[in-house]
């Protein structure tokens, strides 16, 4: 076969099977242009079908009938492609603008529901002060009504809006005046309706910004917080009412508590007189001052003496306590030697510590002196050395170490008693608090000696502190200031 | 010797394809390389017909028969690829 004439076969077939599959191309229900673009290419697919057919039948001698016609065929063929082209550029630009439109409609729908089910009122407000949008709940809030066109609302002006309640401005002022601001965030307004309701909305405001333009209005967004206002109001009414309850209830206590303190000074001074007497008419009779004793007389004098000296311990401390307490108490200051002053106290104290058996040692750890008072030292020494005695059992220890530090004094007095529970530390030094011992007895005294060393200690301007394992022993520390403040 | 309907043509095709190009470039589908090399054959096609007016004719005359074989090879090549798709896309 002639090459040429083979290459025309070829043709032939390749437009013929060209064609078979575009007339086989599937139109879809929903893209009816693609029908004509198919047409326009079956006829540029048949056109070169009959050229190549001519020129076959031409080679094979069948005819040349047909050749006249081929220019035609072939002048047609470049603008039905060309065609097909531009409609195919257009048909696809045609659908991604359609997907876009789609795209922006049901973003718009869900903002719009979005906007529709909050329980915000949201409305877009021109800069002139027209509403141009707004959802159901500003619209109520407002009153607003759509305006002539339907796209708008006005703002009727029989609707007050101000920042203060009661306010004589229109809702469109007060809507103009917001749109002014920038950024806005929990500005608190009033809306009074003809009926002369008066609510409170927080609102919130973003200015709507196209890109690269001024601000053409706002986004406004309220919450009714009237209720919230209300009950806020409420709320800080009876916190305050509660609070003078509480004021009033606290001055009463303070009086009562001042009374107290007087009460127990001046019955307990009015106590020592008559005391000081029982215990002196009762040491001059045990002297045989008034004659002869006998010797059950005697055992009961002094059962009276050691009962009255104990009643006069007791009423030493009340006393000491009520006068701290109210603020009468005078110091001296004098420069003492904390060492020397502690070794006094426990040199008078010996006899004790001999009659319980407990061996008392006393250590001196660097310089001591102070400015203090002497007396007030030594009593808070002699209460907390005995307190120590006085909880060791026979055979045990007290041992008491005086400190110099740069800016103070430590006096601790640590002992092999029987110690304190933890959940009772921090009772001690509460006046007329007495903790019971491992065997669930309470201990002899009034309760007073540790709270009257804490209120020495302050009034010194300094403190005790107390640290103590069950079983095992305590130890309290005494820190005072080498100068007072 | 040329016709006058081979100067319009090769005129149209001057004219037409650097617009259908530009166009073409945005269209997307199947078998697009296809339907390229199937146009290209063509507008050699084209050219050469009015070539052999003036030299080679023989030669030139079948290569210009070739250049249509290989646009209908190409032309069907473009729609296969549209079909396939099509019916892929359906399925």
């Amino acid at each position: 076969m002639n090459p040429t004439a083979l290459a025309d076969v070829v043709s032939t077939i390749g437009f013929g099977l060209a064609l078979l599959f575009v007339i086989l191309l599937p139109v879809g229900e929903s893209r009816p242009y693609v029908r004509p673009i198919k047409t326009f290419l079956v006829v540029a697919m048949a056109l070169y079908v009959f050229v190549g057919a001519s020129n076959v039948l031409e080679w094979s001698g069948v005819t040349k009938a047909l050749d006249v016609y081929e220019d035609y065929a072939e002048v047609l063929f470049l603008p039905l492609m060309a065609y097909l082209v531009f409609s195919l550029a257009t048909v696809q630009q045609y659908e991604a603008l359609k997907s876009s439109q789609e795209l922006v409609l049901r973003e718009q729908e869900l903002l719009v529901s979005v906007v529709e089910a909050s329980p915000a009122g949201i409305m877009v407000v021109a800069r002139d002060g027209r509403v141009t949008f707004a959802n159901d709940i500003a619209r109520d809030a407002f009153g607003l009504r759509a305006a002539d066109g339907g796209a708008y609302y006005k703002t009727p002006d029989d609707v007050l809006f101000g920042p203060e309640e009661g306010s004589v401005a229109s809702v469109a002022e007060g809507l103009r005046d917001l749109v002014s601001m920038d950024q806005v965030d929990d500005v608190i307004r009033y809306v009074t309706h003809p009926g002369g309701e008066t609510v409170a909305l927080d609102v919130g405001i973003r200015p709507l910004h196209a890109e690269g333009r001024e601000a053409s209005g706002s986004v406004v967004a309220f919450v009714d917080i009237t209720e919230r206002l209300r009950y806020r109001q409420d709320l800080e009414r009876a916190v305050d009412a509660r609070t003078r309850e509480l004021i009033e209830v606290n001055r009463q206590l303070e009086v009562a508590n001042d009374a107290k303190k007087e009460f127990l000074a001046r019955m307990s001074h009015e106590l020592r007189t008559p005391l000081n007497s029982i215990l002196g008419f009762a040491g001059t009779l045990l002297q045989g001052s008034a004659g002869e004793l006998a010797g059950e007389q005697r055992r009961q004098l002094e059962m009276i003496r050691a009962s009255g000296a104990t009643l006069m311990a007791l009423v030493n401390d009340v006393v000491d306590i009520a006068l701290i307490e109210t603020g009468r108490t005078t110091t001296t200051w004098t420069e003492t030697d904390a060492c020397a002053l502690v070794r006094s106290v426990c040199e008078l104290m010996r006899p004790v510590f001999s009659d319980r058996q407990i061996d008392v040692d006393v250590e001196c750890d660097g310089e001591a002196s102070l400015s203090t008072d002497a007396d007030k030292v030594a009593q808070i020494v002699r209460n907390l050395v005995g307190n120590a005695v006085k909880f060791t059992d026979a055979g045990g220890w007290v041992r008491v170490v005086v400190r110099g530090a740069p800016h103070e004094v430590t006096i601790t007095v640590a002992d092999s008693g029987r110690g304190i529970a933890e959940e009772d530390v921090p009772k001690v030094f509460l006046a007329f608090k007495q903790l019971r011992d491992g065997s669930g007895a309470k201990p002899e005294g009034t309760g007073l000696g540790l709270a009257i060393c804490k209120d020495l200690a302050e009034l010194l301007g300094g403190s005790v502190d107390v640290q103590s394992v069950l079983g095992t022993g305590s130890t309290f520390t005494l820190t005072l200031p080498r100068r007072s403040a | 010797m040329y016709q006058e309907s081979e100067i319009v043509d090769l005129l149209m095709a001057l004219f037409l394809t650097p617009i259908m190009f530009v166009a073409f470039r945005r269209i997307a589908i199947p078998g697009k390389r296809w339907f390229v090399f199937g146009y290209l054959a063509m507008m050699t096609g084209f050219v050469l017909t009015i070539a052999e007016g003036f030299y080679l004719p023989d030669i030139l005359n079948f290569l210009e028969h070739v250049a249509y074989a290989l646009g209908g090879i190409g032309f069907a090549g473009g729609a296969w690829s549209m079909l396939v798709d099509a019916r892929e896309g359906s399925t």
